[in-house]
């Protein structure tokens, strides 16, 4: 079925694995920088800010990895590849 | 009986004459006696003076002669005696046969052998041909073979039978190759006959010559004896009378020495003349040992012109002989006249020693002398005339003596004649002979011939004829015999066929069958190696570095495997129930395959919690720390187990594959993966995939190998 440079059915959680992880990394980082950002310019360097934007970070992370695990068929079938099986 | 009358004869010739001369010899060769016809010896005693008696005296002396003269004519040999017997026979006789024919034509040629001298004269006429005509007995042989030629091709009508044209033909040649062979033995007997006929003529020509030298000797000699003989007759009748004369005994000298001279070339002429002869007669009689040149016609004339040589040689030589006798006789009576003289000379001068008759002439004799003389005459004459009387008395006795002797010779003489003559008749005789046989034979062989060729027409005409009605019969029995046979042998050969087409036709078959067996076993084998060659690539697959890498796709070797199936259904079927994939793409190996299930199952366990509806990362973390807590369950299963399917869990399935493929059961891995639910099953759905494509093209490939292997054993037994 997997067409050659087509991941692999059991490839699949891993790779959401990563995806997962970077758009959580790339969401804390950039909560902390948003939080060191307002914490120099609004609250005055207070530490918080910081706490703060990488707490929602965090949090925006886990909740989208939570929606990515939770409906496979989305995860799984995406557009392209139920246009694929239509197809056959 | 002609001795007795001879000596007749003598008597009476010599009677009236006193002496005895030579030539009287001469007269009594050829006496004078009258055998039948003289009338002063009749032969009948009866004698009267009677008429009547008179006529049957002239008619038995009539019939005497005449029965004589028809014996002449018939018997050839009386009439040589009479005419040498009788005078003037032979006239009367040569005038007599003037009127009546030849004997031979009367009695005709069956008894002419008895008298050969008959045809005395024609020989002697031939004998003198010969020269002329050497060439003909040549002639003669050359024409032969062009008489005979024909004769042995005489049947000529043989060559109408058609039938026999092969075996006439063969015939034909065999007789030609006789005709060549007899032609060259001819040839042969020609060349040997010309070579004898030439040393033939040779040698009768020297023979001739130096005979003809030697009988002119021998006439010159006998001349010269005879003159010299009459010269000392002469003399000493001269000498006789009036005392010799010198010239004449001169005379008597050289002519005797002449005689000398011509009598010693006479013995040299006659030696010579008869050695040629004997040359003529060795080549005569080598001529005749010769087998091929015995019937040479110039043998018998050679012969006889030997035989008349040597009786002229002969008869030359008793001419001589006569002469010399002669002279002897003439001799011998001067030896004696000569003796007497002496004799009497003797006793004058044993009476009157003194006395010398004729000494002295001129002297007148004394009367004492004279007495004596006339004393001595006196007595002389009285002994003379005693002696002539005794010598009268003598006369008689010396008469019949010498004339006895006379007649012993003139017998001797008339004997070596008549043994001489005897002898050339009968060689004339055998030469006649042998004449008449060669042209009897020539005849009779010509004759015979002629028969022989006659008969031979005659014999091959009936011949033909039966040939040709025996031919019809046998054709008749021989077609239908060989139709019978003919019909026979068709059915026969019609069985045979029928038979040799039959078993024809099943080695044909077997053939055929065996052709298509080895075809389908090559057809069978070559699809084995493509079989074989897909399922290599199937197994093996490509060198490569990543699973993708290493997939070959199986469209040539399929493509290859229906070419080799032959468009068999069950191939074809096979190879389109092939998924395309396979085909374009390719299939994983099986070590890629059992390499990537360790992932697989690993996934599989990490999130055995979670069904296929998904979950919370929450159930994630659990479903991981699960499987990080769960040890292997394999629990091996036999194919008579009974099989719960609640009982099965991702773990128990999982490591039962596992333990499968370990074990190399890829399908019973399968099988057990394929129970998954959820999660797992999602997980592991990419690798069932390929795994079942994977089972699919080994399948059909088993199945295709099966196939070759079932369709190879197939054409092995």
């Amino acid at each position: 079925m997997a067409a050659p440079g087509k991941v692999r059915s059991e490839d699949e959680l891993g790779m959401k694995w990563d995806r997962c992880l970077s758009d959580t990394g790339i969401k804390i980082a950039s909560g902390i920088g948003l939080g060191i950002v307002f914490s120099v310019i609004f609250f005055r360097r207070r530490p918080w800010p910081v706490a703060f934007g990488s707490g929602v970070g965090i949090g925006m992370g886990y909740a989208n990895c939570q929606h990515d695990f939770a409906s496979p068929q989305l995860m799984f079938g995406q557009l392209k590849k139920i246009e694929k099986k239509a197809s056959q | 009986m002609w001795r007795a009358s001879h000596k007749l004869s003598v008597i009476q010739n010599v009677r009236p004459r006193p002496a005895l001369r030579p030539s009287c010899r001469r007269l009594s060769i050829r006496p004078p006696l009258r055998n039948a016809d003289n009338p002063n010896y009749p032969p009948m005693p009866g004698k009267s003076g009677d008429q009547g008696l008179l006529k049957k005296f002239f008619a038995l002396v009539g019939m005497g002669v005449g029965g004589a003269l028809a014996y002449t004519w018939y018997e050839p040999e009386f009439r040589t005696k009479v005419e040498m017997n009788v005078l003037f026979a032979r006239e009367v006789l040569h005038f007599i046969d003037k009127f009546i024919p030849p004997r031979s034509q009367v009695l005709g040629d069956k008894e002419l052998p008895k008298i050969p001298w008959l045809a005395g004269p024609q020989s002697n006429e031939e004998k003198k041909k010969t020269p002329v005509d050497i060439q003909a007995p040549s002639k003669l042989v050359v024409a032969k073979p062009v008489d005979t030629s024909p004769s042995p091709v005489a049947p000529g009508k043989d060559a109408e039978e058609k039938a026999a044209a092969a075996k006439e033909k063969e015939k034909q040649q065999l007789k030609a190759e006789m005709k060549a062979e007899q032609q060259r033995k001819e040839k042969d007997e020609l060349a040997q006959n010309q070579a004898l006929e030439l040393i033939l003529v040779n040698v009768t020509e020297d023979a001739s010559a130096v005979v003809a030298l030697a009988i002119s000797a021998m006439e010159d000699a006998v001349e010269v004896t005879a003159k010299h003989t009459q010269q000392l007759k002469q003399a000493m009748d001269d000498a006789l009378e009036a005392g010799a004369e010198e010239k004449e005994w001169e005379a008597l000298t050289t002519a005797h020495q002449v005689k000398t001279k011509a009598l010693q070339a006479v013995e040299s002429a006659s030696q010579k003349a008869r050695q040629q002869l004997e040359k003529l007669k060795m080549t005569v009689a080598d001529g005749k040992k010769d087998a091929v040149t015995k019937k040479n016609k110039l043998i018998a004339e050679t012969e006889k012109q030997l035989s008349m040589l040597n009786y002229n040689l002969s008869s030359a030589e008793g001419q001589l002989n006569k002469a010399l006798s002669e002279g002897r006789i003439i001799t011998e009576f001067r030896d004696l006249v000569k003796k007497g003289q002496q004799q009497f000379k003797q006793e004058l001068e044993s009476i009157r020693p003194d006395v010398q008759i004729g000494g002295r002439s001129g002297d007148k004799m004394t009367e004492d002398e004279l007495n004596s003389l006339i004393a001595h005459a006196h007595k002389r004459i009285s002994q003379l005339q005693r002696q002539l009387a005794s010598q009268q008395a003598r006369y008689q006795h010396d008469l019949q003596l010498a004339l006895a002797k006379q007649c012993e010779e003139d017998g001797q003489l008339a004997a070596e004649k008549v043994v001489m003559e005897q002898r050339r008749l009968q060689e004339e005789f055998q030469m006649e002979k042998a004449k008449w046989d060669y042209q009897a034979n020539e005849q009779m062989e010509k004759e015979m011939r002629r028969q022989l060729a006659r008969q031979a027409a005659a014999h091959s005409d009936h011949l033909a004829d039966v040939l040709k009605v025996q031919e019809g019969e046998l054709r008749k029995t021989c077609m239908m015999e060989c139709d019978g046979k003919v019909l026979d042998e068709r059915e026969r050969m019609r069985s045979e066929i029928v038979l040799w087409i039959a078993r024809m036709e099943g080695i044909e078959h077997a053939l055929e069958s065996r052709a298509d067996l080895e075809k389908q076993a090559r057809k069978a084998q070559e699809l084995w190696l493509a079989c074989q060659a897909l399922m290599t690539s199937l197994v093996e697959g490509q060198s490569g570095m990543t699973d993708e890498e290493k997939m070959k796709p199986l469209h040539n070797e399929v493509t290859a495997v229906a070419w080799a199936g032959n468009d068999h259904p069950f191939v074809n079927t096979i190879t389109d129930t092939l998924p395309a994939t396979a085909l374009e793409r390719g299939v994983q190996t099986e070590e890629s395959l059992v390499t990537r299930f360790e992932k697989v199952r690993r996934m599989c366990r990490r999130v055995a919690l979670i069904d296929e509806r998904g979950g919370s990362l929450f159930k994630y973390f659990l479903s991981y720390a699960q499987s990080l807590f769960v040890f292997t369950m394999a629990k091996p299963l036999t194919d008579s187990d009974q099989i719960d399917p609640e009982d099965l869990n991702t773990f128990r399935l999982v490591d039962n594959a596992q333990y499968c493929l370990a074990r190399g059961d890829l399908e019973q891995a399968l099988r057990y993966m394929n129970q998954l639910r959820g999660m797992p099953r999602a997980i592991a759905s990419d690798w069932i995939a390929e795994v079942r494509l994977y089972l699919e093209a080994k399948q059909a490939t088993n199945a295709l190998l099966a196939h070759a292997s079932a369709s190879g054993l197939g054409s092995l037994f």
